[in-house]
Parts: C-alpha cells; sequence; structure tokens
C-alpha cells in the first residue's frame, strides 16, 4: 500500500509541497502546517488514492491558510474528482494550474493521461483540449471522462 | 443557435438539410452554412468540436479553407471531417487527410449513420446512466475500467441504490474507497479490500462502539469507565480486552455489527453522489466478507427499501426477461434466505425465464416480497434482465399495455417521467427511444386492439416527455419534494397517535392510524415495529395465522439501526407469545427490561409469559400427561 509522504521546499518565495500516496486517517497534516500568506505550490502528480476520512483532514488543512495563494499542480483524476464533488476541497483562494485527463483507446485498451494546462488546454471559458491524442502505436485516443462531470470545476 | 457542437459546410441545400435533421434527432446542436466566410464567422463565435466541410466549395475550397483556419488561429481545436463525391481515389484522398488533419473522409453519397458515429462522445449516454448500472451483471468479465467507467456515469443516485454498488464492488473484488457525498460538505466512505468491507466511515453518534458493547450485553458501563482509566493509547475495545472485561471474539462481533448498522444507515431516500477511488487496501479483521454481506444485503432490502421505490425501479423492466446469471445456483445460499423462501417455487421459476409482469400474476405472492426478492437476487448479480422486451404471445402482449396503459393514465406527466427513469434525459428524443423498452416495439400484428392500446400507451407516454425541459423538470421534482414533505409529517403525526394508542393497548384504532400512515410515507423510524405491535395486539386474542404470516414480513423489514432501543425485543417478546414460544417471549421481554428498566408494558408482558411458562410446567408434570408426551418430554433432544 503507498504510504503517504511529502516533500517541502522554498523557491523563491513560493512553499512548494510535493504529495505522494495515499491521504488517509493515518494521514497527519499536522507536521504540514501551511504558512498563511504567500505562495504555495501543491503538486499531486504522485498521489495515489484518498478516502472520505482524508478528504475531511484535507478540507480541515487547507482551511487553515485562508490568506496565501494555493496553487495546485498536476492533480490526478482522483483530486479533480473530489474537486467536483466536495465543497472547500478547492477553497478559494486555491486555483488549479494543471490537471491530467485520461484518454482511452478501445482497440488497443491503451491508457494515457494527458496534461492540460490553465491558460493552454482550459482556461475559465472553457475547455480547449487537444485535437488528436494518439497512443504509442497511433492510435487515436478517446477522452476517457465524463466531459459535463470532470470539467465542472473549470467554471465553478 | 448557442453552443453548436458541430459545423457543416456544405453548398448542396438538401445534404445540408438531411445533415441537420440527423444531427437533430439525435440532440447533438449542429449548424451549417454554405460558404467558408459564414463558417468563419460561426467558428469565431462557438467553440466547434467537429466540422464537415465539402471539398468543393464555390470559391475557396473547403481543404483550403481548413488549412487557413488551422494556420491563422491554432488555438482552434476542432476535428475535421472531409466530405466529397469528386475526389474520391485513394491517394487524393489520403494527401487531403494529411495536409488537414481531418480525421475521416466520407465519400459522397454517404450514409447518415456514418456522419452521426463520427460524433461519438453526443450530449448525453444513449441508455439511462442508472439503467446502465443494473445491467452490469448481464455484462460478464467486466474491467476495473469498466466498473469505474459505470459508476463514474452515474451522476446522483438515491441512498436506495447504494446496496447495488456495494454488492457491485464486492462481487468483483474491488479494492479501494468509496467516497459518498450526502451534500457538498458531508462525505462518508466505505473501505473494500477485495471485495471485503473493512471500514465504514459515517458521521454517527449512536454507533459508538462503547453504546453497542453495552447494549449487546457485552460489557456494563463500569466495565467501559474502568476501561477508560487505563493509561494507554489503545482504542476502547482494545483497552476493554486488555483490562480482561471482554474477550475479542466480543469485539470482533460488535464492530462487524457497527458497521452493519453504520452501512444501513447509508440506505436512505436521500440523494447521495458517489465516487470510487481504486487502491490497494490490505485486508483486515473485522471484515464483512461475501457471505456475511449476503446476510446483511437480504436485511437491508427486506428493511430499508420501500416498495414504491422498487415498483418505480422495475417500472423499466416489468416485460423484460428475467435471466439467471452464470453465478445462479438452486442451491446458491442467497435461496434460502427468508424473502425467497417466502415465496414458493420462486427459484425454479427464475430458473426457467418468466418476466415480472408474470411473476405478479402469481396468486400466492405476496407483491412486497417478491419485489424486494427480486431485488436482492439482482444486487447479488444472481439474475440480470434481458435488453428487450419480451412477450409470449399477443395475448400476454395485449395484457402487459392494458396494465401499462391504466397506470400512465392516473399519472401525471412528471410522475410518468420519473416512473419509467425518463427524467434523467435531457434530451427528449433520447427519451422517446426508451419508449420501445417501456411498452415494446410496435406489434407487428394485424390486432386492431393490441396496436390501438400500444399507440394510446405511446401517446401518453410522448405527451410527458414533451414537458422534458430543465425548468419544468425542476418545477415538478420541486412540487413532488412539497408533496412528499408534507405526506411525511402526517404520516409521522399518524404513527405518533398510534404509538401513544399502543401505550394505552387500543390496538385496533392504532392499527387503523398506522394503515393511513402506509398510504401517506411508510419511512418513518421504527414504523414496522409499531405496525407489528398493533397486529400482534388485535391477533393475539384470535392467534389469527394470516396475521402473524403479514407480522412475520413486518418485522422482516425492520432494519438493523432500528432494533437498538427496547421497544424491538418487546415487540419481538409479543410475537414469540402469539407463536407460543415461550422461551423465546421470555428471553425478549427480559432483553426489552435490561434495555429500558421503566418500561411497564415489557414488564406487565413478562410477569405474564412466567406466569404462562408456570402453567405449562404444571400441565407438563409426568403424572398428568398422556404416554406419548412423557415418552417426547424424557428422551426429546435438548
Amino acid at each position: 500500500m503507498a504510504k503517504f509522504e511529502f516533500k517541502k521546499e522554498n523557491s523563491n518565495a513560493t512553499e512548494k509541497i510535493a504529495m505522494s500516496g495515499i491521504i488517509d486517517e493515518d494521514v497527519d497534516f499536522n507536521i504540514l502546517k501551511l504558512s498563511d500568506t504567500g505562495n504555495i505550490e501543491i503538486d499531486l502528480k504522485n498521489l495515489k488514492s484518498i478516502n472520505s476520512c482524508g478528504i475531511r483532514e484535507w478540507i480541515k488543512w487547507l482551511s487553515s491558510s485562508k490568506n496565501s495563494q494555493i496553487n495546485f499542480v498536476n492533480c490526478p483524476k482522483i483530486i479533480v474528482d473530489q474537486i467536483n464533488m466536495v465543497d472547500g476541497f478547492l477553497p478559494t483562494n486555491a486555483i488549479v494550474s494543471s490537471f491530467f485527463v485520461p484518454y482511452y483507446n478501445e482497440e488497443n485498451g491503451t491508457e494515457k493521461n494527458i496534461l492540460f494546462r490553465l491558460g493552454h488546454e482550459y482556461s475559465q471559458n472553457g475547455l480547449n483540449s487537444p485535437a488528436k491524442v494518439t497512443d504509442d502505436s497511433g492510435a487515436e485516443m478517446e477522452m476517457d471522462v465524463i466531459e459535463s462531470k470532470y470539467f465542472k470545476f473549470i467554471k465553478k | 443557435m448557442e453552443n453548436a457542437k458541430v459545423l457543416i459546410i456544405e453548398d448542396d441545400q438538401s445534404l445540408r438539410k438531411s445533415m441537420l435533421d440527423a444531427f437533430e434527432k439525435k440532440g447533438i446542436n449542429a449548424l451549417a452554412t454554405a460558404g467558408t466566410e459564414e463558417a468563419n464567422q460561426v467558428l469565431n463565435s462557438q467553440p466547434i468540436e467537429y466540422l464537415f466541410v465539402d471539398c468543393l466549395l464555390p470559391g475557396m475550397s473547403g481543404d483550403e479553407f481548413v488549412i487557413k483556419v488551422k494556420r491563422d488561429q491554432p488555438d482552434k481545436k476542432f476535428k475535421v471531417i472531409l466530405m466529397s463525391g469528386i475526389y474520391t481515389d485513394k491517394s487524393t484522398i489520403q494527401d487531403l487527410l494529411k495536409k488537414t488533419q481531418a480525421t475521416a473522409f466520407l465519400k459522397k453519397p454517404f450514409d447518415l449513420e456514418q456522419v452521426l458515429s463520427l460524433v461519438k462522445s453526443a450530449v448525453e449516454p444513449k441508455e439511462n446512466p442508472l439503467k446502465s448500472l443494473y445491467h452490469i451483471f448481464s455484462k460478464e468479465n467486466l474491467t476495473t475500467r469498466e466498473k469505474r467507467k459505470i459508476i463514474d456515469s452515474v451522476d446522483e443516485i438515491s441512498g436506495y441504490d447504494l446496496p447495488f454498488i456495494y454488492s457491485l464492488l464486492a462481487e468483483t473484488k474491488s479494492s479501494g474507497y468509496l467516497n459518498i457525498y450526502f451534500n457538498e460538505t458531508n462525505v462518508s466512505g466505505i473501505t473494500f479490500s477485495n471485495g471485503c468491507i473493512l471500514g465504514v466511515d459515517i458521521e454517527d453518534k449512536t454507533t459508538y462502539i462503547g453504546e453497542m458493547l453495552i447494549q449487546s450485553g457485552f460489557v456494563s458501563t463500569d466495565d467501559i469507565q474502568k476501561a477508560l482509566q487505563s493509561k494507554n493509547n489503545q482504542r476502547l475495545g482494545q483497552r476493554l480486552i486488555s483490562s480482561n472485561l471482554m474477550s475479542p471474539h466480543a469485539l470482533e462481533m460488535t464492530m462487524m455489527e457497527q458497521m452493519n448498522v453504520r452501512l444501513a444507515k447509508t440506505i436512505s431516500d436521500k440523494k447521495v453522489k458517489i465516487n470510487f477511488a481504486s487502491s490497494e487496501v490490505e485486508l483486515t479483521q473485522p471484515s464483512i466478507d461475501s457471505e456475511q454481506l449476503l446476510l446483511y444485503m437480504h436485511d437491508w432490502i427486506a428493511s430499508k427499501i420501500p416498495i414504491s421505490w422498487l415498483k418505480n425501479l422495475y417500472a423499466m423492466w416489468m416485460g423484460h426477461l428475467i435471466i439467471p446469471t452464470p453465478s445462479f445456483k438452486l442451491d446458491h445460499p442467497a435461496m434460502k434466505m427468508s424473502l425467497i423462501k417466502s415465496l414458493s417455487g420462486f427459484p425454479g421459476r427464475l430458473n426457467n425465464k418468466t418476466s415480472l409482469n408474470t411473476l405478479l400474476k402469481v396468486p400466492d405472492y405476496n407483491q412486497t416480497a417478491l419485489y424486494k426478492a427480486l431485488h436482492f437476487l439482482h444486487t447479488k448479480g444472481l439474475i440480470c434482465f434481458s435488453k428487450e422486451i419480451h412477450f409470449v404471445n399477443e395475448n400476454e402482449n395485449l395484457d402487459f399495455i392494458n396494465g401499462v396503459l391504466a397506470q400512465i393514465k392516473t399519472m401525471t406527466a412528471f410522475e410518468i417521467l420519473q416512473t419509467y427513469g425518463l427524467a434523467k434525459f435531457n434530451n427528449k428524443e433520447s427519451a422517446k427511444a426508451e419508449i420501445v423498452n417501456i411498452i415494446g416495439p410496435r406489434p407487428t400484428s394485424e390486432n386492431p386492439k393490441l396496436i390501438k392500446v400500444w399507440e394510446d400507451a405511446r401517446l401518453i407516454i410522448e405527451k410527458a416527455i414533451q414537458t422534458l425541459s430543465t425548468e419544468a423538470k425542476q418545477k415538478m421534482e420541486k412540487e413532488a419534494e412539497e408533496d412528499e414533505a408534507a405526506n411525511k409529517v402526517k404520516a409521522t403525526q399518524l404513527v405518533d397517535e398510534a404509538r401513544k394508542e399502543l401505550l394505552m393497548n387500543l390496538y385496533q384504532p392504532a392499527l387503523e392510524k398506522l394503515k393511513e400512515a402506509a398510504k401517506l410515507n411508510t419511512n418513518i423510524f421504527q414504523f414496522n415495529i409499531y405496525l407489528a405491535w398493533a397486529k400482534l395486539g388485535t391477533a393475539l386474542p384470535k392467534k389469527n395465522k394470516e396475521t402473524l404470516k403479514e407480522v412475520e414480513m413486518d418485522l422482516m423489514q425492520i432494519s438493523p439501526d432500528e432494533r437498538y432501543d427496547a421497544l424491538y425485543p418487546y415487540v419481538m417478546g409479543l410475537y414469540f407469545k402469539a407463536k407460543n414460544d415461550l422461551l423465546n417471549s421470555k428471553k425478549s421481554f427480559d432483553k426489552a427490561l435490561a434495555m429500558d428498566t421503566t418500561f411497564i408494558s415489557a414488564r406487565r408482558e413478562l410477569s405474564l409469559v412466567e406466569m404462562m411458562m408456570k402453567k405449562n410446567k404444571k400441565n407438563d408434570s409426568i403424572f398428568t400427561m398422556d404416554l406419548k408426551d412423557m415418552v417426547t418430554v424424557l428422551f426429546k433432544k435438548k
């Protein structure tokens, strides 16, 4: 089971946190105290899963930093799902700078996660998804999410 | 038109119109222009996803136009489909595809179905997502992705759909976290490991382990106090074990029961959203395995899911064949459960392929038990429904449509949409396509009677579909919610009055009030306990067998979370007393009094039962009984 781990560093006045593993009841966010001002970047690329206790802890943790500017990068699907469903999972002082969108090719059964970046593949006005995504064999892949649900947060 | 998904550039007016009509019928927003200039304006004003363009257009050719737009406006992302009746040789087509980066080339004349198939990710799935969910067991060897897709596709579900989700995750040996959102701020969760349930996280103070251990009689309040005084960081259960105040087995049993009660609490009329986060989860104990889940599932379906909800759910499969899945076996443990056993010969009938419509006509079958038994087997993945409606003969077809017609004639448009799952659709054409699943395809027979009823039913349903708009749905939903809330208030008042009457032994008026409440809403805490109590009160003097059978059904419908106070064992005591099982009756009254020492009715019944037992004992004296009874008493297995 992927244990929760994090790395924290300060770079150019930005507090950078990279998380990996599973966020559940065993995660103690107290050791990851956030500053209440300045910029915070949270990289979620290697986050594997989150359960209901983890969701509650996450909300509590982020609400402790109301005056900072939080920037989520590399959000996996599991995080996008929570952002879309739970109030406060993405606090008002936070934005999603990039997130992954699963793609799938039905014939080959290939899966791929494509990073959508703010200002490139999406903006507050909507999506600007890549015209064509292919797998390693060159076969065209289709977006593997329900668009009306998955991209709901963009217009939130 | 706002937010068109498709733009067609075609100078042939009739083809342009046919393509537009085809898209409209499929509920896909499309626009069409005859030339590139107008098309350019559309592209600048709308987020077009698909561009169907004729290669030979007056002025700038279609392929040149595509190349120009892609060069001048690289931020515009749309799929290009080229069309031509002139360029048909392979090398030219390949060259055009390469130059324009088009995804397809349609040689004229083409079939409109071809056009539609290129716009696959249309506005909504063809099938009602909830129906896809309940069709899941008709598909063998589902991959994790397919499961996830189906769960993902279901947007908002009823809490009553949750047992199906639990069963689906258990049957498919899933590992991970099922997050359940009761609203945007309240999230609960269930942890699965290889199909076993390891934990249930809900915010509920009534299922604290300490409380439950006391209620189950494993420990006393003093034991809890003693354990809490011990200075260590262990959880309460572990402290009780370490202090030798309780056995590990008792803790395991109570923790399982805690999960059972908590899971039962999630099954309600509340709307929920779900999300399954698959993850590796280590299997720990205690856990609810498939064997245990079968028992719990039976209990939840019997006790928590109202018949009205089941009737609504199964309306869309009424005439469909019930098909046993490969897991269906006549000796499957599910066939030994009370709901199934209460319907004589039920598994055999299912094995011979039948429909709900046919089963409802079996004279001895209790309708509530039938719906619940069917839902139980469906939830366990032992049966599924055929894709198409099925009739053995014309008479059955006529009978069935007449039944539907009689029902829908009394319904409002909203009730029709809700009952047949049509309210889920945002698009009228997709909803209309569902009609064949409700009343079957238009009969091919010449029978005018059959054709007429079919047409009548179709018209009523189509008329209801015409009201399908977001605003109308919201308005109707609001009205229905208000009606439901008013009914619930009335029903709660009636149940409360009935409860007071029951305490005064006024069984008949209490029973009448409860029956009246049942017409309004049965989703009231401990409703079935009061109903059973009232029925037992009226039946006790006569010991009416029919009433006892009804009471058994009521008792089966008492959910685990309704059993944690003195009332449940008290009513069980009355039931055993009515059945002349005095020993169990006494045990139940004892338990009721242990839970509530001030429960006067329980004390009075206990005294009565004890007196009856003494009297029976006297009668059982070997000096007074006949030889046969004496042999039974002396040699019967204890």
